[in-house]
């Protein structure tokens, strides 16, 4: 007998050029307003910079550049996500991503009604269609393989 | 630009007027310090660390380095007490541009402002390889 257990999955819809993301609240650590982007020298180009954040230095990427577009400059509503440390990272490497506006919430309750797309990019793990609405999950080792090689 | 370099990696800091300064427009090198087995480069760098050709600075930084030093030009420098400084461990994202790791390893955040620390054996890495 199958004992998994399912519940709802609380996420945040991430606004960014193209795609837009889906991951769970629980690996977001907060989201705040766009502080001073510090450049960092010899970054690729989908590094924006990075902020502070509660006395940590935070790298904030752009993950329609690191999908190959363009860098989008960050806009009045933007916002930075902060990640915590993937998987098998020390724990004081936090990461950002821009957003083009407000993450929006998002109770799964289930999987009925959710079809499965094929991704775009590497970056991505699986398309979801709601309805009208196309997100893409990232994929977190694939993040992590470039983050840290 | 400001950026950290901790304090155990400078072997010297020297003034303008004791640098022999490289009027070499061809060379990456902007000025020498002579010492008795040779001469030890300094280079001037912008704030992405790209190399500068300039003429207003006043001092350089001395990095320990083998086989010889290597000095970085500053428009100023500013000697820390360890005690008012705290360096946070940063990992900078994607590949590393040297042999040796990434160029920089730590974060001083005050608030808003944060200035990014050097991790020596990177910036030596960089450094060697700007050549003469």
């Amino acid at each position: 007998m199958d004992q998994q257990a399912h519940g709802p999955i609380h996420t945040l819809i991430i606004p960014i050029g193209g795609i837009p993301l889906l991951v769970p609240s629980a690996i977001i650590a907060e989201v705040v307003n766009v502080p001073e982007l510090v450049p960092v020298p010899f970054s690729q180009q989908w590094v924006l910079g990075v902020v502070g954040w509660r006395q940590r230095a935070v790298p904030v990427i752009s993950f329609e550049a690191l999908m190959g577009a363009g860098v989008t400059p960050p806009g009045l509503h933007s916002k930075v996500m902060i990640f915590f440390p993937l998987p098998g990272r020390t724990e004081s490497e936090f990461f950002g991503i821009l957003t083009s506006s407000e993450p929006q919430p998002r109770t799964i309750d289930s999987a009925e009604g959710l079809v499965t797309e094929p991704p775009e990019s590497r970056y991505i793990a699986t398309c979801l269609k709601f309805g009208d609405t196309l997100v893409g999950i990232p994929d977190m080792d694939a993040l992590k393989a470039t983050f840290y090689p | 630009m400001d950026y950290l370099l901790p304090s155990a990696v400078s072997l010297a800091i020297e003034q303008r007027d004791s640098l022999l300064v490289n009027d070499d427009a061809a060379s990456h090198v902007t000025a020498w310090r002579l010492v008795k087995t040779g001469r030890w480069p300094a280079y001037c760098l912008d704030g992405n660390l790209e190399l500068l050709r300039r003429h207003n600075w006043q001092r350089a930084v001395f990095v320990n380095a083998s086989p010889y030093p290597l000095g970085l030009i500053a428009d100023d420098i500013q000697l820390l007490p360890a005690a008012d400084v705290r360096v946070e461990p940063f990992t900078p994202l994607g590949s590393p541009p040297t042999s040796s790791g990434h160029v920089f390893s730590g974060a001083w955040v005050q608030g808003s402002k944060l200035t990014l620390a050097f991790q020596p054996p990177g910036l030596v890495a960089y450094l060697r390889t700007l050549g003469e």
